[in-house]
């Protein structure tokens, strides 16, 4: 059901890991000491990992596009930053999320604050999902997007946040989102449970 | 083979039309890739420790378009106004608890070139001070270089 656009790991795997070295079953810590140690192909591989929940973030916040790619890129720029300092390979995808989080809300705060002038290059932040309708060729998808963006913000934020690929852990959508880790599952339910109602009869999942 | 659950199935769809309306951009993926380039192992690293655009009251900084940043690792101390234009940045600033003799500026955008602009240097007058302008707006580190020989680098931080 998700496959389709999602080879980049396994090109990873074939094509330029060296003595068949696997990116998808090497364990972050793997990969955090191979950064750290000097090896592009375990950054790329932390980066093909999790740029989906990082971006999945940023878009959770509601960033324009422009503002959401430099959340992300901060946060890389960061761990670059502090390779040497992640004492605790197992918490990465924490401690990345926790500083997408805060870097979403600097960025918030500041299009609060700052006016820009006339060439609107900051417009604020996004009133919705993209007005990518026209990327979904299916009609039954077309109908769910636009489902969903008449979720409310929680709905929106969280399902599109659980939506990243790989999906992220409760426990880091629990940073990623500053909600308490036991509320997660039954709000999940509750948006999916919304998002059924808002689906016409014709279009309910099998 | 079990059933998968209603919700499991609808939170699935769900995730392919994400995939495929918001997807991550490409050259979002290349500059995350190339962000290792900019690994600097020598420079100490100044972490950010106050952003007027977050911690000061609305009042103080609404409308002019300026921010103030500081920056610090032990004694020294990097502290910069960054007044931003649409699309450019002019950075004013101060290098403080040790003498500098110049300082670097490396800017980035996520969405455009992968790799980093070229990074401008100036220099800082007796007092530590030195001024860039024009920089493009983006993802900015600043790096000053001691009388020592040592460099001091800022965290990351977009403007």
């Amino acid at each position: 059901m998700r496959g389709g656009s999602r080879s980049a790991p396994q090109a990873f795997d074939s094509a330029r890991a060296p003595r068949g070295r696997c990116a998808v079953g090497t364990t972050n810590s793997e990969l955090v000491a191979g950064a750290t140690a000097g090896d592009q192909r375990a950054w790329d591989a932390l980066v093909e990992r999790y740029t989906s929940l990082l971006w999945a973030i940023a878009r959770s916040y509601r960033l324009p596009p422009s503002d959401a790619a430099d959340v992300v890129q901060t946060t890389w720029l960061r761990l670059v930053e502090h390779l040497e300092r992640i004492a605790d390979p197992d918490r990465l995808p924490g401690w990345l999320a926790t500083t997408a989080r805060r870097e979403c809300l600097r960025l918030l705060r500041r299009a609060d604050r700052e006016v820009y002038s006339a060439s609107g290059v900051r417009d604020g932040a996004d009133d919705g999902p993209p007005p990518d309708a026209a990327l979904l060729t299916g009609e039954r998808d077309a109908i769910l997007w636009a489902a969903f963006a008449r979720l409310d913000d929680v709905c929106q934020r969280l399902l599109r946040v659980l939506s990243a690929d790989p999906p992220p852990s409760y426990a880091v959508v629990a940073v990623a989102l500053d909600m308490k880790i036991g509320s997660i599952g039954p709000t999940r339910a509750r948006c999916l449970a919304k998002l059924r109602q808002l689906l016409p009869e014709s279009e309910q999942p099998p | 083979m079990t059933t998968p659950h209603p919700d499991d199935e609808l939170a699935g769809w769900l995730a392919s039309v994400v995939a495929h309306a918001d997807p991550v951009p490409g050259p979002l993926l290349a500059a995350a890739r190339a962000a290792y380039g900019l690994r600097d192992l020598d420079a100490r690293v100044a972490e950010l420790v106050r952003d007027s655009a977050v911690d000061a009251p609305a009042a103080l900084v609404r409308g002019d378009g300026r921010r103030l940043l500081s920056f610090e690792t032990g004694e020294l101390a990097i502290e910069c106004e960054v007044r931003r234009q649409p699309a450019r940045v002019d950075v004013l600033g101060q290098v403080v608890g040790a003498s500098a003799t110049s300082v670097t500026a490396t800017s980035i955008t996520a969405q455009g070139a992968a790799a980093p602009g070229e990074p401008v240097q100036v220099p800082v007058d007796g007092q530590g001070r030195f001024s860039i302008r024009g920089l493009p707006a983006g993802v900015l580190r600043l790096g000053a270089r001691l009388a020592d020989g040592t460099v001091v680098v800022t965290s990351w931080i977009p403007v």
